[in-house]
């Protein structure tokens, strides 16, 4: 979340001047940075940018009206979410309807009531931050504290389509904890869940804190390394299985537990691969690796024209 | 009709004081409100002497708006019954009259230039 000293980010936008003068006087005095906007267009535009924590819209627009305002903000991923209270004079219940029908959370009428528009922002940033943290724990997994499965989805369309749109360096390595299912049958569950807590601790020593660590399910993990090409990568992947192999365990000292680890990488350009044929070219170096004996990393590099040339 | 209420104790001459004359918060963009009134009135003059009367629709409609909030109260309801008005004739609602809305708008020119802190 944008926000400069921690102060979320209100973003008013509002054709009148004597509003964003009215505002800002009266809101002087909550911890929050005000930003106002007379046009519709620009106030989306700078939410686009900016995620805001909160924005108060006037409907009532000569250009782009409030109710356009709030459709360009649900049609942009980057703002879906948005806290929006709606100000306005027009205090048909119609309108009002239609605003919530769009997503607002709230609406306060012209002229304002300070004291119930001060509460009434404080109430949005309370639900808006309570929101926030919900989502932040929808991505986290509970036993390890890394990103779950689902963040990692989100981060790899990402990464994926950054990589591909700037022909830069990106790596996927994917691990498994070999013979998991042994463990938690002889030493019982407490004992596996030690394992993969421990597996995620040793992943996150030897990551970058740019690299995204995640427990994909079970006991696979997968790591993103933004700008590594597959050579580097090899590197983390071998660091990583020569800890586990390294590691004594408290409650099976006498067993140690290994790790295969499946890579799949591209030096420069564009693979033309989509998120999941590059998952899936991951998830069969990890199967080469565990046909081939286990405890080891097997890396796939994808072959591009590009990197073809470069060689050449 | 409007959906302000009017307030019954509004003198009809004399200066009429902001409600947060003061308030420190307030005390200096109500004073750049006074400040900016005159130009209001020539604008208001204006556009009735031109007969745009879309554009003195909105300039009464944030009249209306933000009169309240600098503490203006009467203003911003003398502005609301203008607008409803134009409203009304723009719509060839048959309550309305040109003779009403002269009025109207007097009432609202002569609160305007007795804003004061």
């Amino acid at each position: 979340m944008a926000a400069s000293d921690n102060k979320p980010m209100v973003v008013l936008i509002d054709d009148s001047a004597d509003v964003h003068r009215l505002l800002k006087a009266r809101l002087r005095s909550e911890p929050i940075e005000l930003t106002a906007f007379a046009d519709g267009k620009e106030g989306v535009e700078f939410c686009a940018k900016q995620s805001p924590a909160l924005v108060l819209l006037d409907l009532d627009m000569p250009e782009m009206d409030g109710f356009a305002v709030l459709r360009a903000l649900r049609a942009d991923p980057a703002t879906v979410n948005t806290t929006v209270v709606v100000l306005s004079g027009l205090s048909d219940s119609q309108d009002k309807v239609a605003a919530f029908d769009l997503g607002a959370t709230d609406y306060v009428t012209k002229p304002f009531d300070f004291s119930e528009l001060r509460a009434r922002v404080r109430s949005a940033l309370r639900t808006q931050r309570l929101l926030q943290l919900l989502a932040e724990r929808a991505e986290v997994d509970g036993l390890t504290g890394l990103a779950n499965r689902a963040a990692f989805n989100r981060r790899w369309a990402q990464e994926t389509n950054e990589s591909q749109r700037y022909g830069r360096p990106l790596s996927l390595a994917v691990m498994d904890i070999d013979f998991f299912k042994k463990i938690n049958d002889t030493y019982g569950h407490p004992a596996g869940d030690e394992v993969i807590q421990g597996f995620a601790k040793v992943i996150t020593a030897f990551t970058r804190d740019c690299d995204i660590a995640c427990r994909y399910g079970g006991e696979e993990f997968c790591v993103i390394m933004p700008e590594t090409a597959p050579e580097a990568s090899r590197i983390v992947g071998e660091r990583i299985r020569e800890a586990m192999q390294g590691t004594t365990w408290p409650r099976h000292p006498e067993h140690n537990v290994t790790v295969s680890v499946g890579i799949a990488g591209i030096n420069a350009g564009t693979a033309g691969l989509t998120p999941e044929a590059w998952l899936d070219r991951a998830d069969k170096a990890l199967y080469t690796a565990k046909h081939g004996g286990r405890n080891r990393v097997v890396v796939d590099v994808i072959e591009t024209p590009t990197t073809l040339k470069i060689a050449g | 009709m409007s959906q302000f209420p009017t307030p019954n104790s509004q003198p009809a001459t004399g200066p009429i004081r902001s409600e947060f004359s003061n308030d420190p918060d307030m005390r200096e963009i109500v004073e750049m409100y006074v400040q900016e009134m005159p130009a209001r009135v020539s604008k208001l003059q204006e556009l009735w002497a031109a007969q745009h009367m879309d554009e003195l629709k909105r300039l009464a409609h944030q009249i209306k708006g933000a009169s309240g909030g600098y503490g203006f109260a009467p203003v911003g309801s003398a502005a609301g019954k203008v607008e409803a008005s134009l409203m009304a004739l723009s719509e060839g609602s048959a309550s309305a009259s040109l003779e009403q809305l002269r009025k109207q708008f007097d009432d609202l020119l002569s609160m305007c230039r007795r804003v004061t802190m």
